[in-house]
């Protein structure tokens, strides 16, 4: 990834990149934090980035979310890549405890949202391809499912029960091993 | 990618205009919900990868059609299955009836199968799981009680899966305080002969116990593969022996672990051999970074009082070893 020559890293760590959202709102951002979405990093690798990158299917409102997510992580992000040899170095870590659990910290407070938000933000993680606020926002799903029923499921989701008759039946033949 | 996305946001209740910032004040935005049955495909698969097996099993693979459909029919989501603690899990015939739902809806492309808390005595599974799971990778199984393990079921098993590079057999639990006496040679045979790709084994019992009688044995065997670079044996009887012929005969090892291996005595001898690793763990080192839960080494008691110091007469847990000293 980090192949390029050094000093066409350092330029490139200096530039910026425009993010238009669906309502048409402009975002400047580092390319550094922009490249934390792989298909950012795609665009500007193609050369398509000029004039701005239009994100028809992120809204404004998100898109100050996902950046905000983006450029705390893009720190941690360089500082992983910097020193990709010593990064499991236990003095390494060590050193930069503090700042993981201020990350941790982040991302705790940043998941504190309603569960339209956490859908808007799970569809623009997974459409601009950001590999841990993906994880972060499915975790917060998989953890908040943990153990209820497909009806406590439903009400906490808003979900319709669109199964049929028959399908319910089948259902009830798989998990009866789990029921006796 | 972009029409799911738009049609995927469904607005039930008083209809706000689609990506539109409600005004300030509104207060209208809490009425706001998503369809989240109509999540596309891709990120639905990102959100069921992260639930619990058994969840998706018998909770949240039945919520909707879409969910059920994705549960039931991506063998992507099954590729890695980890089977953890679960209230739903209590027998074990539930384990089983998990554990083959499981492995069935991989069709065929699980690479990785872990199972926490087994009691082992899925004879019945074990084949199942080789003639279902033929490209599989990595086992895991951390074992309850070692007296029920079908090896037998295990043996067969191994000796189908050709693909698999990393195995691990660990005894986690205090229940299985006799672990000590739980010999997997014949596994590690099955596995030397029929896995030549194997790069990573962990054979850890739950404690050390001095009277353990197949000393070497399973040593002698994992001896056998060639290929393997990392090895954790926790509270094994190998001793110098087994340990020479681990070193001489796994030309490729770079890691091992052999905390609490208490036959081992590290010698001029044998300090010349390990010098090629990269990391070794050795009997006395701290066991801070162990991950299974172990018990303390049950020490001969004929041997010096220092030798016998991890036992403490109070330990509630070590049943075993009070008897031993009694």
């Amino acid at each position: 990834m980090a192949s390029a020559g050094s000093g066409d890293e350092k330029a490139a760590a200096a530039a910026m990149i425009t993010l238009i959202s669906s309502d048409n709102e402009k975002f400047e951002v580092t390319e550094a934090t922009a490249t934390l979405s792989q298909t950012i990093r795609h665009m500007i690798e193609d050369g398509c980035t000029d004039g701005g990158v239009p994100l028809p299917n992120v809204t404004s409102k998100i898109l100050a979310r996902v950046i905000e997510y983006c450029k705390k992580h893009a720190t941690a992000a360089a500082g992983e890549e910097g020193s990709s040899s010593s990064f499991s170095d236990a003095a390494f870590l060590e050193v930069d405890r503090a700042f993981l659990e201020e990350l941790e910290e982040f991302d705790d407070a940043f998941l504190e949202v309603d569960r339209a938000t956490l859908f808007d933000l799970i569809l623009a993680a997974n459409y601009l391809d950001i590999k841990g606020l993906l994880n972060l926002t499915c975790q917060k799903v998989a953890d908040s499912v943990k153990g209820k029923t497909p009806e406590q499921i439903r009400e906490m989701y808003n979900i319709v029960n669109d199964l049929t008759p028959e399908e319910e039946a089948e259902i009830r033949r798989e998990t009866q091993w789990a029921f006796e | 990618m972009a029409s799911s996305f738009s049609s995927s946001i469904r607005h039930r209740r008083p209809p706000l205009v689609e990506h539109e910032v409600p005004p300030e004040g509104k207060g209208n935005e809490e009425e706001e919900t998503r369809d989240w049955a109509e999540l596309p495909l891709d990120a639905l698969l990102a959100v069921l990868g992260r639930f619990d097996v058994v969840d998706i099993l018998v909770g949240a693979g039945h919520v909707c059609r879409p969910w059920r459909r994705a549960a039931r029919e991506e063998p992507e989501l099954w590729r890695n299955i980890h089977i953890r603690r679960h209230a739903k899990l209590a027998a074990a015939d539930q384990i089983e009836a998990a554990m083959g739902a499981a492995v069935r809806r991989s069709a065929g492309r699980c690479e990785a199968f872990r199972a926490d808390d087994v009691a082992g005595d899925q004879y019945s599974f074990f084949l199942f799981l080789a003639e279902a799971a033929p490209q599989l990778k990595s086992l895991r199984l951390f074992f309850t009680s070692c007296y029920k393990i079908s090896k037998r079921g295990l043996n067969v098993a191994i000796k189908k899966l050709p693909m698999l590079e990393e195995l691990e057999l660990s005894l986690n639990t205090s229940s299985a305080t006799g672990s000590g006496f739980c010999s997997f040679a014949e596994t590690c045979a099955a596995a030397a002969g029929a896995c030549p790709l194997l790069k990573r084994l962990r054979l850890n019992k739950h404690q050390f116990h001095w009277g353990s009688d197949f000393g070497d044995s399973e040593a002698m065997e994992i001896a056998k593969m060639r290929g393997l670079q990392s090895l954790q044996l926790f509270g094994n009887s190998l001793g110098n022996a087994g340990l020479t012929a681990i070193l001489d005969g796994c030309v490729s090892l770079e890691s091992l672990d052999i905390r609490h291996c208490f036959n081992v005595e590290m010698d001029g001898e044998m300090g010349a051999r390990r010098a090629r690793l990269q990391t070794l763990r050795l009997p006395d080192d701290s066991m801070d970074d162990y991950e299974v839960s172990f018990g303390s080494p049950v020490m001969d008691p004929g041997s010096p009082e220092e030798e016998r110091q991890y036992w403490s007469p109070g330990d509630p847990d070590n049943i075993f070893s009070s008897w031993y000293f009694r």
